[in-house]
């Protein structure tokens, strides 16, 4: 079966892709996970699956305590705290009352291992499939990311999201859905940055994000976030020239339309 | 909250293979929801589950693999999981509509003014267009290219997941991502306002 280049990395779909990335960056709630524990009576201690992330090395801030939102179940605050009643008032006996007096309504067909669907590889897909989104960077969730041991080239506010760490790499995915990731969280970040009226910060994000992933697949978009990262510092010339040079290698298209529009700012 | 841990449908487990049985039961699925409650979340937003409703969903979709753990195979629980919230995203959508016949709440956040070009640079932007592009997709259809387009699976593995034929997968794919991409393609000259 011949496979088609996935969108997130066709060239010929710049639209598609933009939007593909902005979906990849959506993430589960602060704490869901440890109260979908709690609802199912689950969450009684710490766990030790292998996805349950160490947050080892967290630079987090104040906003980012580095605890897990998967396998700690001892740290609960008064507000996770609001929540965990909330699910053991009403939506878990809820579920349940609606599981049970609808046998099967939301429930899938049981696959048997008899007959397996697919030949394509030995792996199955619950360990093969990537997992490429990184765990909300804009909203100060803590991370289920491991880091590596790199530092930050800049120190930073502990109040801003821009904590991710500079290398990111998820427990068992491979190493180009990490990249993905990476790189998704790291222009996530720049837009947040932008979004609150910091352009310079934004910048150095984009500039990161050119030096660690010269090729990376988001590099049209940390383009753009860059020009208009430049043109807010109020670095016009600077965002007209890198413009003019991109503009001469890809003069036409909606990217080149966008670029055109905010270096003409 | 111990007394609604033992009502959960671990009991009937407990009853016919001890305590021992239950407590390896209550072992995979902590690690399932470990592993897999993020999948689930953002499969049910993108199968089109409203974000104030995901987590309910979620749980929901949860309450169903606990109550069917026993028969599902070790290794298959993700499909199961997935399909779960096709499940429930499909019911979830009729539930709307009904509602939407009655009341036409739903239209006022399609009818959102259209963002300019410096609003589409922020991520909460293009992530409401993106959902907006996925709408244009049958349920089925999405089911398909979220897998491939989003979890980056394979054919065969998306096949095996949503136990259907090979066949099928690809044609699914191939006609979500013409409309995926002329939807986007749409949506972003809307937005940019280059074009009516």
């Amino acid at each position: 079966m011949t496979e088609p280049v996935r969108l997130l990395q066709d060239e010929n779909s710049p639209e598609a892709r933009i939007l593909l990335a902005a979906g990849l960056g959506e993430t589960a709630p602060q704490g869901a996970s440890r109260r979908a524990l709690v609802g199912l009576g689950l969450a009684t201690g710490t766990t030790a699956s292998p996805a349950a992330p160490s947050s080892t090395g967290s630079p987090g801030g104040a906003a980012d305590t580095g605890a897990s939102s998967l396998g700690g179940a001892t740290a609960t605050g008064a507000v996770s705290l609001t929540r965990v009643l909330k699910w053991m008032g009403g939506g878990v006996i809820g579920a349940l009352l609606i599981a049970q007096a609808i046998p099967g309504g939301h429930q899938p067909a049981v696959s048997k291992p008899t007959s397996p669907a697919s030949s394509n590889r030995g792996t199955t897909f619950t360990t093969s499939a990537p997992r490429l989104v990184p765990r909300a960077p804009a909203t100060a969730e803590p991370t289920a990311w491991v880091t590596e041991k790199a530092p930050l080239p800049t120190p930073s506010r502990s109040s801003a999201p821009s904590q991710m760490p500079r290398a990111l790499r998820r427990v068992g995915a491979p190493p180009a859905a990490d990249s993905l990731a990476a790189e998704v969280a790291l222009l996530d970040e720049a837009r947040a940055a932008l979004a609150r009226g910091e352009p310079t910060r934004a910048l150095r994000l984009t500039e990161r994000h050119q030096r660690e992933y010269p090729a990376g697949r988001l590099a049209p978009e940390a383009f753009i976030l860059k020009l208009t990262a430049l043109v807010r510092a109020g670095e016009v010339g600077r965002a007209r020239a890198i413009s003019d040079a991109w503009l001469a290698t890809h003069p036409s298209g909606p990217q080149a339309d966008r670029v055109r529009e905010i270096v003409g700012e | 909250m111990t007394s609604l841990a033992a009502d959960r449908p671990t009991g009937a487990v407990a009853a016919i293979g001890g305590a021992r049985a239950a407590e390896e039961r209550e072992h995979r699925l902590r690690q399932l929801v470990d592993q897999h409650y993020d999948f689930v979340w953002r499969s049910l937003r993108r199968l089109g589950v409203p974000p104030a409703d995901a987590e309910d969903a979620a749980q929901e979709v949860f309450v169903s693999l606990s109550r069917r753990l026993d028969d599902v195979e070790l290794g298959s629980e993700r499909g199961f999981l997935y399909r779960a919230a096709v499940n429930h995203a499909a019911h979830a959508h009729r539930t709307r509509v009904r509602r939407r016949e009655v009341s036409a709440e739903g239209l006022e956040e399609r009818a959102a003014p259209t963002p300019n070009p410096e609003e589409l640079l922020q991520g909460s932007r293009q992530r409401a267009l993106f959902h907006r592009a996925l709408e244009a997709l049958d349920l089925e259809l999405r089911a398909v290219f979220v897998l491939y387009e989003l979890e980056q699976m394979t054919m065969g593995e998306i096949a095996s997941t949503l136990e259907i034929p090979s066949g099928t997968v690809a044609s699914r794919l191939r006609r979500a991502r013409a409309v995926f991409v002329e939807r986007a393609r749409i949506l972003m000259s809307d937005a940019s306002g280059r074009e009516p």
